[in-house]
């Protein structure tokens, strides 16, 4: 060969980091972004929780302990000097009190009584994931009678934390579906708009424009009124964040669609197009790749949006209904003045929103830095 | 038909013109006229030359040639490997697949015609993968072979574009582009985006393979000393039209058309003695725009020499005495300097005799 070198030949290491695959730096990219790995390891045991809920929680979500209503949360302490010198997991007891006046019952805590709780204890008996029968409890009292309120009772005597603890599933949980739905029509249409433009292009742009268009809160109460009274609770929600979901793709269909107009005329698309690859092929191994980070950012973006849309519906009535067990749904308790001034911790299910919220957000921002490992 | 043996493509009165705009109403319609009506020929085995300034057609022409683009009007009658003859220009799409093995494509911009996805490996299996040629082992000899064969080591196969540099990227478009073993190579601004050193490498390849491949190359190009070293015949563009084409050294020892003269006479010399750029009044003007384009011939507004006829008719490519083609009204009466001419700059004898 006349063409005697080329002109790098000396990197040793070259090899290994040339041959990197994409995924590959984005993943190292990300792991510097100390905020979102800390979010991710949070976000990863929230979905845990939501996994294991039965597990996690002391009690389910619906045990109502009659007398235990509106019953203050409490710090529990590692050692008990009630008794001697003790190690091991202690709250406080609970007096009740009657109001003479109004002849309201009040739950405070007793310092003067200890009761023990331990860590896989035996309690309720439950299905984990519908399958295995099991009664251990990750924590929960050691005597059954002598019940611990970690964040508190409810208006009905029900465990703060195990109902925060079950609601994380379905919080987290059922609006993905919404969102994959939202994907795969955001980028099938978006994608179909931008690659072949013209007359196609200005159709769906017609349409994203007519669906944005759309009040989603008065289409929200007409579909809630419209699914059939037999769906349960879940079901409804469900079906409704579907039908939602396809009128939520348009942001999504139209980054897809800007980002396909720009892609087809690079010349890596024509290239393929003189190598004979079908159109199919071109989106999926040419066009889509060079985004797909940025689709993922965007998603996990989106989640958070759900999450908070949920809370939001639900604390208006019009999301998920009371046998369901939602943040929202329990946020629908602290509604009323007078029992957020009797009882604050209802408030906590928002926090948890918060928390999940943020988590989701970090994760999706440190997955947006990292989409483009090459810059 | 086409006129002799060896003639592999014949491009006839092809045009390619762009709609834009409109509107609702189609108001505002603006017809840009691309390409206007080019006619040339390319031999098996030869080297022809597109030169011109930005945005006279050359890359259009290329594209109407690969079916990038659908051409408006003309024919490019291409002689296929089993000697049957097709109109590229009047083909569907699904009847293309054939020829777009046989007519291959080297880009520009080593930067943006590689996947960034794909491997080294993934992007010169490509096109044998998807027309079925090779699979498994044969198929990871091909790109082994190729590699090799554009000189770049096998053992990179396996980096991302990203890891080479533009030289050996360029290196890369070109294994595709022989993937396939095709006939006929466009090279658009093939070697336009590298360094010169790299550039003297990457045409020293293209002349090589050529030399053992047959392969036959439109060598698209703004850069008249590359066009020179490469190209057997030269086509000189201006606004959608060829004004001038003929064998290369004689283009460029003695141009014919003003527009050619002054394109050479734009080309920096390395001799001091003979610093053009300084003694010679640089073109005047713009390119003309190709949606609203003089009259007569186009060049005609830039034209020292532009007489009262070029603004209102426009010249024909003719064959002048010498053998090479023009498109001008004075080709005869006009002296002009070529690139070798022992002085640069216009003569008292090169103004026209009317």
């Amino acid at each position: 060969m006349s063409t005697e070198t080329i002109e790098n030949t000396s990197t040793e290491t070259g090899a290994d980091i040339g041959s990197t695959g994409h995924w590959k730096l984005v993943w190292r990219r990300f792991s510097r972004h100390r905020l979102a790995m800390v979010s991710g390891g949070i976000l990863l045991f929230i979905y845990l929780v939501a996994v294991f809920a039965e597990f996690i929680a002391p009690y389910s979500a619906t045990t109502r302990f009659a007398d235990h209503q509106y019953t203050p949360p409490q710090v529990i302490r590692p050692v008990d000097t009630s008794d001697g010198f003790q190690l091991g997991l202690f709250a406080d007891g609970y007096t009740v009190e009657i109001d003479e006046t109004t002849q309201q019952r009040r739950v405070s805590t007793d310092p003067s009584q200890t009761r023990e709780l331990g860590l896989f204890v035996k309690g309720e008996e439950y299905e984990l994931f519908g399958l295995i029968t099991w009664d251990r409890h990750l924590i929960g009292p050691k005597n059954a009678d002598e019940p611990v309120f970690i964040l508190g009772t409810d208006r009905l005597g029900r465990d703060m934390f195990s109902r925060i603890v079950h609601g994380t599933r379905v919080s987290m949980s059922i609006g993905l579906v919404g969102v994959a739905v939202s994907m795969v029509l955001g980028i099938i249409i978006g994608g179909i708009s931008g690659y072949f433009g013209g007359a196609i292009d200005t159709a769906a742009q017609r349409l994203i424009e007519f669906i944005m268009s759309i009040p989603t809160l008065p289409l929200w109460m007409a579909l809630a009124a419209a699914v059939p009274d037999g769906w349960g609770p879940l079901m409804t929600y469900f079906a409704i964040t579907v039908i939602l979901s396809m009128i939520g793709w348009t942001e999504l269909a139209r980054v897809v669609r800007g980002r396909f107009l720009a892609l087809r005329e690079e010349e890596f698309v024509e290239a393929a197009r003189l190598d004979n690859c079908g159109t199919f092929r071109i989106m999926r191994k040419y066009m889509l790749p060079t985004f797909s980070s940025h689709i993922i950012a965007a998603l996990t973006l989106a989640i958070p949006a759900m999450i908070l849309a949920e809370t939001a519906l639900s604390f208006l009535g019009l999301g998920l209904q009371a046998p369901a067990v939602s943040w929202g749904v329990l946020l629908q308790e602290a509604q009323n003045v007078r029992s957020l001034m009797h009882a604050p911790w209802l408030l906590i299910p928002g926090i948890a929103v918060v928390v999940a919220v943020l988590t989701l957000n970090f994760v999706g921002d440190g997955l947006r830095d990292a989409a483009d490992p090459y810059t | 038909m086409m006129s002799t043996a060896e003639t592999l493509l014949e491009v006839r009165d092809l045009k390619m013109h762009f709609t834009d705009g409109g509107g609702w109403f189609r108001k505002n319609r603006r017809t840009t006229k691309a390409v206007d009506g080019i006619s040339f020929d390319v031999h098996a085995g030869e080297t022809l030359g597109l030169v011109g300034e930005s945005g006279c057609g050359k890359t259009s022409t290329g594209r109407c040639i690969t079916r990038t683009y659908k051409p408006t009007a003309g024919h490019v009658r291409y002689r296929a490997g089993d000697g049957t003859e097709v109109d590229l220009a009047a083909l569907r799409p699904s009847q293309l697949a054939d020829y777009r093995r046989q007519i291959r494509m080297i880009f520009q911009d080593p930067f943006s015609s590689l996947n960034p996805r794909m491997t080294a490996r993934n992007i010169i299996a490509e096109p044998l993968r998807v027309n079925k040629v090779a699979s498994g082992t044969e198929l990871e000899d091909r790109v082994v072979e190729l590699l090799r064969k554009v000189g770049l080591r096998p053992e990179h196969r396996h980096r991302f574009p990203h890891a080479f540099s533009g030289g050996e990227r360029q290196r890369l478009v070109i294994a595709r582009a022989l993937s396939l073993d095709p006939r006929l190579v466009i090279a658009d601004e093939a070697v336009s985006a590298l360094d010169v050193s790299v550039r003297a490498q990457i045409l020293e390849l293209l002349v090589e393979l050529q030399h053992n491949q047959g392969l036959t190359y439109i060598f698209i190009s703004h850069d008249l000393s590359v066009v020179e070293y490469l190209c057997d015949r030269v086509a000189v563009m201006y606004v959608g039209r060829i004004v001038e084409l003929g064998p290369t050294d004689e283009v460029f020892a003695s141009p014919r058309h003003p527009y050619t003269q002054a394109l050479l006479a734009a080309v920096p010399q390395p001799d001091p003695a003979r610093r053009n750029i300084l003694t010679q009044p640089p073109l005047e003007g713009e390119v003309a725009d190709a949606a609203n384009a003089p009259s007569g011939c186009h060049f005609h507004p830039r034209c020292p020499f532009a007489q009262e006829i070029c603004r209102t008719e426009s010249p024909t490519l003719r064959t002048t005495s010498d053998g090479h083609q023009v498109a001008c009204h004075f080709a005869e009466q006009l002296r002009l300097d070529g690139l070798s001419g022992d002085d640069a700059g216009r003569t008292a004898d090169q103004e026209v005799q009317t």
